[in-house]
C-alpha cells in the first residue's frame, strides 16, 4: 500500500499536469514531496494538495535550465528532509513547430528546459542518491511516432532525454541507482488549452490511443511512476515505460 | 558518374568522415564545397578533389553560426548557381562519464551536433526545394547501442539529430526534398585519438565488427552517401542507413 513510505521525492514541473499528478500519486504512496515549479502559486498549491494526503511537502521555485537553481532545490530538500530517494524530471517547455519555423530562441528553450534541465537535476542529486534510489525522466510518445511533423524540437529533445536516460542507467547501475524514462499521455490544463485551439489534431491524437481515452495524470500515470520508483521495480533500469494507453504502439 | 554536375556542400569536410564523403561525392561527378573552420585542411581536401578531376571550392565557415552558414551558401550559389546535396558532417563531441561532465559540456556538444545541422538545414532549405535536392545527416551507432557508457552527450545529440531527420523528411517530403541519415563506422583522426586513449575498448570495438575491418571514410562510407544523394535513392527518405560493417546489428 505504502510503496514509497519514508522516501523523499523531487518532482520538477509539479505545479500542474503530469508533474502534479505524479507528485500526488507518490504522496499517496507515502513519499514526502519537494514540489519544484517555475511559478510560486502553482508550487504552493500542489504542495498543499500533497500535504492533504498526509505526507510532508516543500514548495520551491526553480528554473530547471539553471544549474545553480537545481543545486539550490536539492540543497533545500536535503536541509528539510535529510535525504533524497527519487527524482522525477518532468518540467519541459513545449513549443510545437515545423523544422522551418524553429527559431534560435526555440532551440535554446526546448534544449535548456529539456535535456539540460534533466542533466542539471541528475547532476545536483547525484551526491545524495544511494543504493535503491531512482530517477524517472518524463519523455513523450511523440518521439516514437513515425510522423513527428510539427514537433521537430520537442521530438528531438525527448529523444535526447531518452538516450541520456539509457547512458546514465548503465553508468549508475553499479551503484544501485536506477534511471528510467516514462512516457505519459494525459489531459492537463496545457493539453486542454492546446486541444481547444487545435481541435482536429487533438481528435487525431485521441483516436490514436488504443485504450480509447486520454489518461488522468494522477490515476493513470501516477501509479506507474510509483511502481518505477518503488522496490518492486528494483530490476528495471534504462527502460522506456509507456503509460500512454498504447499510443506509442511499441514492442 | 551518377552525380555529374550536382552541387554538394559538406560541413566538417576538412578531415575524417566529412573529408571521405567529400572525396567520394567528387569522384561521383559532383561539384563539392568543402566547408569547415580550418582553411589549410579545407584547401588540402579541395586540392585532392581537383587533382581527381572534380570541381571544388574551400569555404571557411563555422557550421553552427547562422550568418557564416548563409555566407557559405551564398558563395556556393554564386559559384555554381544552386545546391543539390547538403551533408552535415561537422561535429565536435564531448565524451566522458556523466559524473565528470558539466552543463557547459552539454551546451557545446548540443550546439555542435544538433543546433548546427538544424541551422544548416533551415538555411539551405529554399535552395534544396528549388533543386529537389536532399540532406544527409551523420548519426552514430553509439545512440543505438545497449551500453552507451561515456557517451551521455554523443549518443543523445545524435539521437536528437536522427529524430530531426525523420521530422524534416515528413515535412519536406511533399516538397520534393529528401532527408536521410547515415551511421558510419570509420577510421578517422577522432576515432584514432579515442582508440589511443581507450586501447581496450578500441580493440573490443574493432572485434565486434562482423565484416572484420574498420571502414574507410572515402571508400566504405562515401559510396553510401553518394547512393543516398543519387536518383537511385529517389524513394528513400527519413531512413537511417548503417555504413558500419554490420556492427549495429539492426533489423
Amino acid at each position: 500500500m505504502n510503496a514509497l513510505e519514508g522516501k523523499v521525492a523531487i518532482v520538477t514541473g509539479a505545479g500542474q499536469g503530469v508533474g502534479r499528478g505524479i507528485a500526488l500519486a507518490m504522496a499517496g504512496a507515502g513519499a514526502s514531496i519537494v514540489v519544484v515549479d517555475q511559478y510560486v502559486d502553482r508550487a504552493v498549491a500542489t504542495a498543499a494538495a500533497v500535504g492533504a494526503r498526509g505526507v510532508s511537502s516543500l514548495a520551491t521555485v526553480a528554473d530547471v535550465a539553471l544549474p545553480d537553481e537545481a543545486r539550490r532545490a536539492v540543497d533545500e530538500c536535503i536541509a528539510t528532509f535529510g535525504r533524497l530517494d527519487i527524482v522525477v524530471n518532468n518540467a519541459h517547455e513545449v513549443i510545437p513547430g515545423a523544422v522551418l519555423d524553429v527559431t534560435d530562441d526555440d532551440i535554446e528553450t526546448l534544449w535548456s528546459t529539456g535535456l539540460l534541465g534533466v542533466f542539471n537535476f541528475m547532476k545536483a542529486a547525484r551526491p545524495h542518491l544511494t543504493r535503491g534510489a531512482s530517477v524517472i525522466n518524463i519523455v513523450s510518445s511523440v518521439m516514437l511516432k513515425t510522423d513527428t511533423s510539427g514537433f521537430a524540437l520537442y521530438a528531438a529533445t525527448k529523444n535526447a532525454i531518452r538516450s541520456l536516460t539509457r547512458t546514465v542507467a548503465v553508468e549508475w547501475g553499479g551503484d544501485g541507482i536506477r534511471v528510467n524514462a516514462l512516457s505519459p499521455q494525459t489531459t492537463s490544463p496545457a493539453w486542454e488549452q492546446w486541444a481547444a485551439a487545435n481541435r482536429r489534431a487533438a481528435n487525431t491524437i485521441r483516436a490514436e490511443i488504443p485504450l480509447g481515452y486520454l489518461g488522468d495524470a494522477e490515476r493513470d500515470v501516477g501509479p506507474v511512476a510509483v511502481f518505477l520508483a518503488s522496490d518492486a521495480a528494483r530490476y528495471i533500469t534504462g527502460s522506456v515505460v509507456l503509460a500512454d494507453g498504447g499510443r506509442g504502439h511499441l514492442r | 558518374m551518377e552525380l555529374r554536375n550536382r552541387v554538394a556542400l559538406v560541413t566538417g569536410a576538412g578531415q575524417g568522415v566529412g573529408r571521405g564523403i567529400a572525396l567520394a561525392l567528387g569522384a561521383a561527378g559532383a561539384r563539392v564545397a568543402v566547408v569547415g573552420r580550418t582553411h589549410s585542411k579545407l584547401d588540402a581536401v579541395a586540392g585532392e578533389l581537383r587533382a581527381g578531376g572534380a570541381e571544388a571550392i574551400a569555404v571557411v565557415a563555422d557550421a553552427t553560426n547562422r550568418m557564416q552558414i548563409r555566407a557559405a551558401l551564398s558563395t556556393v550559389t554564386s559559384t555554381w548557381g544552386g545546391l543539390d546535396v547538403l551533408v552535415n558532417s561537422a561535429y565536435e563531441p564531448v565524451v566522458g562519464v556523466f559524473d565528470d561532465l558539466t552543463a557547459d559540456d552539454a551546451r557545446a556538444d548540443w550546439t555542435s551536433g544538433f543546433a548546427g545541422p538544424l541551422r544548416c538545414m533551415q538555411e539551405a532549405f529554399e535552395l534544396l526545394r528549388a533543386s529537389k535536392g536532399c540532406v544527409v545527416n551523420i548519426g552514430a551507432a553509439t545512440g543505438l547501442k545497449p551500453d552507451t557508457t561515456t557517451f551521455s552527450f554523443y549518443a543523445s545529440t545524435k539521437e536528437a539529430l536522427r529524430s530531426l531527420t525523420r521530422t524534416a523528411a515528413m515535412e519536406w517530403g511533399p516538397l520534393g526534398v529528401r532527408v536521410n541519415m547515415v551511421i558510419p563506422l570509420a577510421k578517422t583522426p577522432a576515432f584514432d585519438l579515442w582508440g589511443a586513449q581507450n586501447p581496450k575498448e578500441y580493440r573490443i570495438n574493432l572485434e565486434s565488427i562482423p565484416l572484420k575491418y574498420l571502414g574507410d571514410p572515402q571508400h566504405d562510407v562515401g559510396p553510401g552517401v553518394v547512393f543516398l544523394a543519387s536518383d537511385d535513392a529517389h524513394y528513400l527518405t527519413g531512413t537511417t542507413l548503417m555504413l558500419d560493417g554490420g556492427r549495429g546489428y539492426l533489423r
